[in-house]
């Protein structure tokens, strides 16, 4: 039987956590908008926004203190971080909280969190991008 | 032997394993916790306190006409705490690194949570496995991307 958060994998957490924060302080000195950063390959090949479209530039405008503009790069990044950092505590430490880990991790948690995702993935494709426009146009000229 | 036990959100004790039998209406599921274990088990995953909660097996040798009742079934000792579900890590992934194995490795921590509480124990293993597995082809994927969405820069 395989313990459940064996302390051999904290210190993947951690690890994990450092390099993300890392990533995000990165973001604060460089603009992606003006110098060199990945670009994401759905956009590229499709011109669909994948859910970490903007992520960069919202990171970048949260660090100067633009939440309006980092929201309308990825809303879902803002609301992400608190769930992300309770998530993350929970999990260093199932002990401490348990009612809060068994709650976060719960099937409700977990279903909510997968359906949010999709529906906010469709729904900024078809509200943001003029795709909502053209998929209207099609339906409304059958 | 000290335990604690969580009775609607809030944490008790230290009381004694006869005061945990008999002073508080405890269910399967309510958080128990004694020094020496690694994390809060639900109570039916203690031994000691199996003999409080009967098990569907013990149900159904009743129903055979068997007059042992509430005898301890093994598969009761033997239940798991529940698996990891990397829930933080799928939403991470689906945010920074390849977003396509990222919701299956989301999909797959749904189902821990509902095998789990189904009682397919087995199963939220697997599940749990499975969302480790795509969890890490999701981040290999964006490393992988990353010097090509660099480049296309140029």
């Amino acid at each position: 039987m395989r313990p459940n958060y064996g302390h051999r994998r904290v210190w993947l957490w951690v690890v994990g956590a450092v390099l993300l924060c890392g990533l995000a302080v990165l973001y604060s000195f460089v603009d992606p908008e003006q110098a060199m950063f990945p670009r994401c390959p759905v956009k590229t090949l499709t011109g669909w926004d994948c859910p970490g479209c903007g992520s960069q530039r919202a990171v970048h405008d949260l660090f100067h203190g633009n939440i309006s503009q980092a929201w309308s790069h990825n809303a879902m990044l803002i609301i992400s971080i608190p769930v992300l950092i309770l998530l993350f505590i929970s999990n260093l430490w199932p002990t401490k909280w348990p009612q809060i880990h068994a709650t976060l991790n719960s099937r409700t948690a977990t279903w909510t969190t997968l359906t949010i995702i999709i529906l906010w993935t469709i729904a900024r494709n078809l509200f943001n991008n003029g795709h909502f426009t053209l998929a209207i146009n099609t339906l409304t000229s059958r | 032997m000290n335990y604690w036990l969580i009775i609607q959100g809030e944490k008790i004790g230290p009381v004694s394993l006869e005061q945990l039998k008999t002073e508080y209406n405890i269910r399967p599921d309510t958080l128990v916790w004694h020094e020496g274990m690694p994390a809060w088990a639900q109570a039916r995953t203690l031994p000691e306190l199996a003999g409080l909660f009967p098990s569907p097996a013990a149900f159904s040798r009743r129903f055979d006409g068997d007059i042992v009742i509430g005898s301890s079934a093994p598969r009761r000792d033997t239940i798991p705490p529940k698996p990891a579900t990397y829930l933080g890590w799928s939403i991470a992934a689906i945010i920074c690194c390849c977003f396509i194995p990222a919701i299956v490795s989301l999909v797959y921590a749904t189902q821990v949570s509902s095998r789990y509480d189904n009682g397919d124990y087995a199963g939220a293993q697997k599940a749990s496995d499975m969302a480790e597995i795509w969890l890490i082809v999701s981040i290999v994927a964006g490393l992988v991307w990353a010097p090509f969405g660099l480049l296309l820069m140029l």
